[in-house]
């Protein structure tokens, strides 16, 4: 089957009255795509937030709980090594090993935002 | 070379680059509402399938695998939902015995359809035209108005190339017997 040879059946199909899209058409359609991909994002932010919440007061919770109930009663919370670990550390060790961890901990931060910046940078402008 | 190309956009737009799916639009979306028209008369409705298709498209972006064209799943994601929108409307078309079709020789088909300067025969063949099912449509506009090939219409009404091939040869013997009406 040749479709050239069927010269009829497509001048009567353009022929055919073909209504055009209105005009903006794809501009309205991008903006909606947008705020449907913004809306989607905020979604998800406020998901992780409640989530997020959600894991903390559990932990609280249950931290208040422990505490409650256990403490009070011959259990006691005692963590032995824990003490012994400040024990055996000079005078302020301890403190001087809580500062590293929160300067590690800082320039991980500052390493991965940077990176994450990079990597923005990089997509808004992919010519570079 | 051009499915690669869509390809990478594709990957950049899952990426977070929601602005390159307007390079989908600018391409497919008149070819897209052509067709979606051609199912659907109404100017307003076939506009809003039309909307309706690329929002589906870039929300199942992720689920095309490019074993396919990206313009073919695109239509096939159109064609779908135009042929959702009929199914509500219920719309009657003539059916044809399968006699009358047997008895148009192949012939008298290829004379018909191969003279396009007889304006009476043409204003026929239009009302023809809109007298075919939601399927016969499609395969025709897709077939001599959407430049697709045999194997892309197949594989957009997920059907094989011989059954296409048998549908659009019945699809020319009906308009005939339908232009004879």
């Amino acid at each position: 089957m040749d479709m050239n040879k069927d010269k009829a059946i497509i001048k009567a199909l353009e022929s055919q009255v073909n209504p055009m899209l209105s005009a903006g058409f794809n501009q309205l359609l991008m903006g909606k795509l947008c705020a449907a991909v913004e809306k989607k994002r905020k979604r998800m932010y406020i998901l992780t937030l409640c989530l997020l919440s959600t894991v903390s007061a559990g932990l609280i919770l249950m931290g208040v709980f422990l505490m409650k109930d256990y403490l009070p009663s011959g259990y006691t919370f005692q963590i032995p090594t824990f003490h012994n670990l400040i024990e055996s550390l000079p005078r302020y060790g301890f403190g001087f090993y809580i500062a590293f961890l929160i300067l590690v901990l800082i320039g991980l931060d500052a390493y991965f935002r940077q990176l994450l910046h990079k990597k923005k940078s990089h997509k808004s402008n992919p010519s570079r | 070379m051009e499915n690669l190309d869509e390809i990478n956009y594709i990957k950049r737009i899952l990426e977070g680059e929601t602005n390159l799916f307007s390079v989908f639009l600018e391409r497919y979306s008149r070819s897209i509402h052509s067709l979606i028209v051609r199912i659907i008369p109404s100017k307003e409705e076939a506009e809003e399938l039309t909307q309706d298709t690329f929002m589906k498209a870039f929300r199942k972006l992720e689920t095309f695998k490019g074993d396919c064209s990206f313009s073919t799943w695109l239509f096939r994601i159109a064609y779908n939902t135009a042929i959702s929108a009929t199914r509500k409307r219920k719309i009657i078309f003539p059916v044809i015995d399968d006699n009358l079709l047997e008895n148009v020789s192949d012939e008298t088909i290829d004379r018909v359809f191969g003279d396009d300067e007889d304006e009476n025969r043409l204003q026929q063949l239009e009302e023809a035209i809109n007298m075919l099912n939601v399927e016969e449509k499609t395969l025709i506009t897709l077939y001599y108005s959407g430049n697709k090939s045999i194997a892309e219409i197949a594989g957009l009404i997920e059907q094989t190339t011989d059954n296409v091939k048998v549908k659009l040869y019945r699809v020319r013997k009906k308009l005939y017997v339908l232009m004879q009406k």
